[in-house]
């Protein structure tokens, strides 16, 4: 009996132990495509991916994510096929710019908040001196340094004199110590538990989570009025608080036939759709 | 080495070659101490240089754009988490053990011990999960914290967490060393009058207080190097924690929390500051060799304090405390049972969360952008056990044959024996980074399973020569003297005769590495990376179930396949807890017959 047991726990270990030799003998014949970088590009690329791969099978796309900056540096040093920054990236140390589509950032909040438009000045007071939002909103959640959907809130959010967060103050919000998450997911979950934080996210992940979040209204320095967040008011410029989603690509290096392949289809009209589906602005027909 | 060639002279045959070999294979956690040492302190130079020692250690600006980086909050937010959770998970874990040695009834002792084990076993990224997901937002209501500007992260929600996963490997060391101490002890404390709770708190638990205290410090060893379960829940600030519910950051979260997007010098500081935790976990180690010193639960102690007293001065203040020791009893109780609830309730917890999303297309299916699945887990899982197995088999196993079947007590093996122990308490983190820098980056393997592999072959190497060499010792001299006398030379007699026996020691320690691979996240992100896709040899990147619940909790938005995940991952663990037990009862009934 015990010699019994003892014969199948070791074959159970020489079978785990023979399956792990032999997965490395997996099919091969596919091509890979690398994309890394921002993370609020992530839903949105992998959607895309999803439908090129159901027409290429031969295909596979890997979305990493990272940051933006992560996406400019992998593309710089050669790591990936293309970047993904949700920033516009300049010409330049190897790398330029060719924009997607255009994206919102969002104020998110929880829906339950009571909070439901805010002005510039308050947001800046909350992030840099902790003055809480109309006595509700009383914590920020912010991203980490290589987002890009931080360094487009920053140089949108001004101070009294109308200098951005951005340019004046390093890019960093003092010494107020607010929750620092690495992806725009993380955000989204601290929010959904919490009724007096607000956090800056792509608008396209807002809306594909708006049984939870809403979108507060935003009044933008120096403007008038309060400025609903959608994809109309970001197209037509209204609602300030935007930046592009960009693909970063080597200047030195030619895409592989794979990766133009893809890269072909994003750009194409018939991408335009599922760009709109995932609440990103598209502006087919003015870039490029 | 010379030396010993020289005194067996003309040896220059299979057996000298043989014991060369082994004692090599021995003298290898030395180098691979040493290894991780240098290129961790190399990574850093850049850093101490461009900022400064002493600036980076002493300041508290962390400005990545800037390129300002001091760890001082980092190190106040780590020695504060440690040492609350040590406090806290300690004084838990000393009741525990003397609850288990001495107050658990019989037919309970072993369930028990089970319970210990599994949430010893329970990955660290459960623990991450669980309290990102329950502990988190039910202090956010309960203390109502929205309004008063927390976010439910930060001291309080990580020191509960730490202090429930140090609590088994506290318990375990106290538990032995209490079971250590001399029966006499106890029927002579009995013998003078004491009832038992006088006798187990009076004197029983101050006779182990070396190897409680060994336990404290394996415990501090564990907590400040605690990486996965605590940086979900710590808040990512670059702040002091200077309140319960502050947002901060510790030496290990700010690692995973910058490493993906660092660049050149600010992936320095991060190395940086995995040498800070380096540094505190080999001065903790130099402190266990100390406690170690006095070996057999400090009996010497124990006779001296009775010389001192008055022995009917002690005797009376035995009797008049005997209302606190009864309470004391009471209060073990209450908290064995209550860790019994806390360990149901998390695994409840990640099982009916997990289980309603847990269907075969989530498990078996393909994995594409549509929709991920864990498939290509478990061929990642697979491949990297079977690497790493196959590394540090034959290197555990020589090293234990060296130390068993060689070597005498000299300074070698003395050395190699604290080094071996030191590779044991080494973070995980930090095997993560030397993967990265040595295997990934200088070997040029890339993000990849063999990177993934070899590092988790450093990180299992110190169990597979610990339990290797603990059954060898147990094979009887007798056995080897027969093999000698019926002529078979040394290689021989190891081979056929003492490792057959020791099987029972080898088969633990492949299935407790295996365990510890399934359940091991932070070393694999930096080596083995992390895809959705079947790996394709053993160059591809893969993830493992840990680091899939890790992908799928940072994304935010998948929370219910990182639940479904966890609760695939509980039942693997549950099931490799129960190999182990029914490995050691075997074996057992064996030696027994």
């Amino acid at each position: 009996m015990k010699r019994r047991i003892l014969t199948f726990v070791i074959c159970l270990a020489i079978g785990i132990v023979s399956m792990g030799a032999f997965a490395g003998c997996a099919k091969d014949e596919v091509t890979v495509i690398t994309l890394s970088g921002s993370t609020s590009m992530t839903d949105l690329m992998e959607a895309l991916a999803a439908e090129y791969e159901d027409a290429h099978p031969e295909v596979r796309i890997e979305v990493n994510q990272g940051g933006s900056s992560v996406g400019i540096s992998d593309t710089k040093a050669g790591l990936n096929d293309f970047g993904l920054a949700s920033k516009a990236v300049p010409e330049a140390d190897g790398v330029k710019g060719v924009q997607l589509c255009l994206d919102g950032i969002a104020l998110a909040v929880n829906k339950n908040c009571a909070v439901n438009e805010v002005t510039n000045d308050e947001v800046f007071d909350l992030y840099m001196n902790r003055t809480p939002i109309q006595n509700t909103i009383t914590t920020a959640i912010i991203r980490e340094g290589s987002s890009g959907t931080r360094e487009g809130f920053n140089e949108k959010i001004k101070d009294a004199d109308g200098k951005d967060i951005k340019s004046e103050y390093s890019n960093s919000y003092g010494t107020a110590g607010w929750n620092e998450q690495s992806s725009t997911g993380s955000v989204i979950a601290l929010l959904q538990s919490n009724t007096a934080a607000v956090g800056y996210i792509s608008l396209g992940s807002l809306l594909a989570n708006t049984s939870t979040l809403k979108a507060l209204k935003f009044k933008a320095y120096g403007a008038d009025e309060y400025v609903e967040a959608t994809t109309q008011n970001v197209l037509n410029g209204s609602y300030q608080l935007q930046r592009p989603f960009t693909i970063v690509l080597s200047t030195t290096h030619e895409l592989s036939p794979a990766a133009q392949g893809f890269y072909d289809y994003i750009m194409s009209e018939e991408a335009q759709a599922i760009i709109t589906k995932e609440g990103c602005v598209s502006t087919y027909g003015q870039n490029k | 080495m010379d030396k010993t060639n020289n005194r067996a002279k003309p040896q220059i045959n299979g057996e000298g070659v043989a014991k060369a070999v082994f004692s090599a294979l021995a003298a290898f956690s030395v180098i691979v101490v040493f290894g991780i040492i240098f290129f961790i302190l190399y990574a850093s130079v850049p850093v101490f240089q461009k900022v400064g020692f002493f600036k980076f250690i002493f300041s508290d600006v962390w400005n990545t754009d800037a390129e300002n980086f001091g760890v001082l909050p980092l190190i106040v937010g780590s020695l504060c988490l440690t040492s609350l959770s040590v406090l806290i998970g300690g004084v838990i874990a000393l009741f525990i053990a003397v609850w288990m040695v001495y107050y658990c009834p019989k037919w309970l002792k072993k369930p028990y011990e089970q319970l210990i084990n599994l949430l010893a076993g329970i990955p660290s990224i459960i623990y991450g999960l669980f309290g990102y997901a329950f502990i988190v937002p039910a202090f956010t209501n309960a203390f109502n914290l929205a309004d008063k500007g927390f976010m439910g992260t930060g001291l309080l929600s990580s020191t509960i967490i730490l202090s429930i996963m140090i609590v088994p490997t506290i318990a375990s060391v106290a538990k032995n060393s209490l079971k250590n101490v001399p029966s006499n002890y106890y029927e002579g404390a009995l013998a003078l009058g004491c009832t038992k709770n006088q006798a187990v708190w009076r004197v029983l638990v101050p006779s182990a207080k070396n190897g409680i205290l060994a336990g404290m410090i394996l415990g501090v060893g564990r907590a400040v190097g605690e990486t996965m379960a605590v940086q979900m829940l710590v808040g990512g600030a670059n702040a002091y924690p200077s309140g319960l519910f502050v947002p901060f950051s510790t030496l290990t979260t700010v690692i995973v929390r910058d490493m993906g997007y660092a660049g050149e010098l600010h992936t320095s500081a991060l190395m940086g500051s995995g040498f800070i935790l380096l540094v505190f976990v080999l001065i903790l180690n130099l402190l266990l060799l100390l406690t170690r010193r006095g070996k057999i639960a400090g009996n010497h102690f124990f006779t001296r304090r009775i010389n001192e007293n008055n022995v009917i001065e002690g005797m009376r203040s035995y009797r008049r405390a005997g209302s606190a020791q009864d309470v004391l009893w009471i209060i073990s109780w209450i908290i064995a049972v209550i860790m019994a609830f806390i360990l149901a309730f998390i695994v409840l917890f990640v099982l009916i969360n997990g289980l309603p999303h847990l269907n075969s297309e989530f498990i078996f299916g393909e994995s594409t952008n549509r929709h991920s699945s864990l498939s290509p887990a478990f061929a990642s899982t697979a491949m990297l056990i079977f690497l790493a197995l196959a590394i540090a088999l034959p290197l555990g196993i020589g090293a234990a044959i060296y130390l068993n079947e060689y070597a005498k007590n000299g300074p070698f093996v003395k050395t190699v024996r604290i080094f071996i122990d030191t590779l044991a308490g080494i973070p995980s983190i930090i095997f993560g980074l030397f993967g990265l820098l040595f295997f990934v980056k200088a070997c040029n393997f890339g993000y990849s399973i063999i990177a993934g592999g070899i590092t988790l072959a450093l990180i299992i190497l110190p169990t597979v020569i610990r339990s290797t060499e603990q059954s060898l010792s147990e094979v009887p001299d007798s056995m080897r003297e027969a093999s000698y006398a019926l002529g078979a030379g040394k290689l021989r007699t190891i081979f056929k005769v003492v490792l057959p026996q020791a099987l029972s020691g080898i088969i633990t320690s492949i299935i407790l590495s295996i365990g510890r691979i399934v359940s091991e996240s932070a070393a694999l992100i930096y080596t083995a990376g992390s895809s959705i896709y079947m790996p394709t040899g053993f160059k591809s990147k893969g993830s493992t179930f840990a680091v899939m619940i890790y992908r799928f909790m940072a994304e935010g938005t998948h929370t219910d396949e990182a639940y479904a995940t966890a609760a695939l991952l509980m039942f693997i663990v549950v099931f490799i807890n129960a190999m182990v037990t029914l490995i050691e009862w075997l074996f057992k009934r064996r030696k027994k017959v």
